[in-house]
């Protein structure tokens, strides 16, 4: 059995163990009202837009625009991953990286892949998948601007013939315990039902519908990517929240059964030491 | 009369509420919405906003790109970035100017994309600075 002493510095070292996880559970929980916040704030910007495309499509027809069309079959196709840049968020990279991985061994050849954060990007290189690039991830206050520059690369591959279709992978906030990677196609656009109620050719588009979707196409792009990047941003923080829970839970049980242990060996050994005591005065 | 007005950005939702006329800058030049417009699509340029709210009072903002949506139950403005002119702050302005200016010198002239965003950056700042100027002049 461990010594007294041994048995004390393992329950000290569990309690700090313990601290550290509490504290990153509740910067976790904070992060996560945060970013839970931005992710509602942008979601009636998404939903306009695309009642707006709704009723372009339908005055335009599907040839309106080159974002708009399908290309010629069997091209390659273009994976976005969304991870994130730190661990200890539980199982969230992990699913993400097995779900891209699925989806990159059945498309055809010739797919090539994207990833946003560390961790999707060290994974797949020690998967010996080809990156086409990889940007860092966007923190924990993701703004509109931030996007910009992948938005360009993911329009100029699809416009420029390199990619046949951009498929979106990252994870869906349905809530603080379930979070499921999701595949979305970003491109080519396919537009929802009409939903607002008004068709389409009621609306008065200036200068003409042409020109308005053609300023409009390019945002919804980007708006989508932001909210894959603030989707994921939730995930990490609630995942990470409830790893942590779940770890400083455990810390607990573990000091509990150290001091259990700890109690039962001190006890044998003032039994012991009172045993040596008593038998040593009656030896005289 | 009035007609109910949301002006969101994809961060955040700047404004909403009851109004009574909305002047807004397109790619075109300005436009002026009044309650009972017509359904409506336009894009949005860069410039100043001016809501006159239903108690008759004036709110400034500063838009930059977007569309808006004229509907039969309320009008949308959904703007790249818009902000009110009693949320800008002249501190804050004069930083993003003086730090884009020192972008802008400092550009490199072969990359396109690296000069249209710092020249997005100074325009940027410029309006903050005019509509944030124009709020203190009228007091």
């Amino acid at each position: 059995m461990a010594s007294q002493r041994e048995i004390r510095r393992r329950i000290g070292a569990v309690k700090n163990i313990r601290q550290i996880t509490r504290a990153m559970q509740f910067v976790a929980a904070s992060k996560l009202k945060r970013a839970q916040e931005s992710t509602i704030a942008a979601r009636p910007y998404g939903h306009s837009i695309d009642e707006v495309i709704a009723d372009l499509a339908a005055v335009l027809g599907e040839e309106g625009h080159a974002l708009l069309s399908k290309p010629a079959d069997g091209g390659a196709k273009l994976i976005v991953l969304f991870t994130t840049d730190r661990g200890l968020a539980g199982a969230l990279n992990s699913n993400l990286i097995r779900f891209a991985m699925k989806e990159l061994e059945s498309a055809g050849p010739g797919t090539r892949v994207v990833t946003i954060g560390k961790k999707g990007r060290d994974a797949l290189a020690r998967g010996g998948f080809e990156i086409a690039a990889a940007f860092p991830g966007y923190g924990d206050k993701p703004t509109f601007a931030d996007v910009t520059p992948l938005v360009r690369l993911l329009v100029d591959d699809f416009l420029g013939g390199r990619a046949a279709s951009v498929t979106l992978v990252h994870p869906t906030f349905v809530s603080t315990l379930v979070q499921r990677p999701e595949g979305i196609q970003l491109l080519p656009i396919q537009p929802t039902a009409d939903t607002a109620g008004i068709p389409g050719n009621q609306f008065l588009f200036e200068p003409d519908p042409a020109t308005v979707l053609e300023a409009l196409l390019p945002r919804y792009v980007a708006t989508r990517i932001f909210q894959a990047v603030l989707e994921t941003t939730a995930c990490e923080q609630s995942s990470r929240m409830v790893a942590m829970k779940n770890a400083t839970e455990s810390a607990g049980d573990l000091i509990s059964e150290l001091t259990l242990t700890y109690n039962k060996v001190r006890q044998a050994n003032i039994t012991r030491e009172m045993i040596e005591i008593a038998s040593g005065a009656s030896a005289h | 009369m009035s007609f109910t007005l949301e002006i969101v950005t994809p961060e955040r939702l700047t404004w909403s509420g009851e109004a009574t006329a909305l002047v807004l800058p397109t790619v075109d030049g300005e436009v002026g919405i009044l309650p009972k417009h017509e359904p409506y699509v336009t894009v949005l340029g860069l410039g100043e906003g001016r809501i006159t709210t239903k108690d008759g009072g004036v709110e400034l903002l500063a838009i930059i790109g977007g569309f808006v949506q004229v509907r039969p139950d309320r009008v949308l403005v959904l703007a790249e970035s818009a902000d009110l002119a009693a949320d800008l702050d002249l501190t804050t302005i004069e930083k993003a100017k003086a730090d884009a200016e020192q972008a802008l010198a400092q550009v490199d002239l072969a990359d396109p994309g690296a000069v249209a965003t710092a020249r997005a950056a100074m325009a940027r700042a410029l309006l903050h600075l005019n509509v944030a100027e124009r709020r203190r002049r009228r007091g």
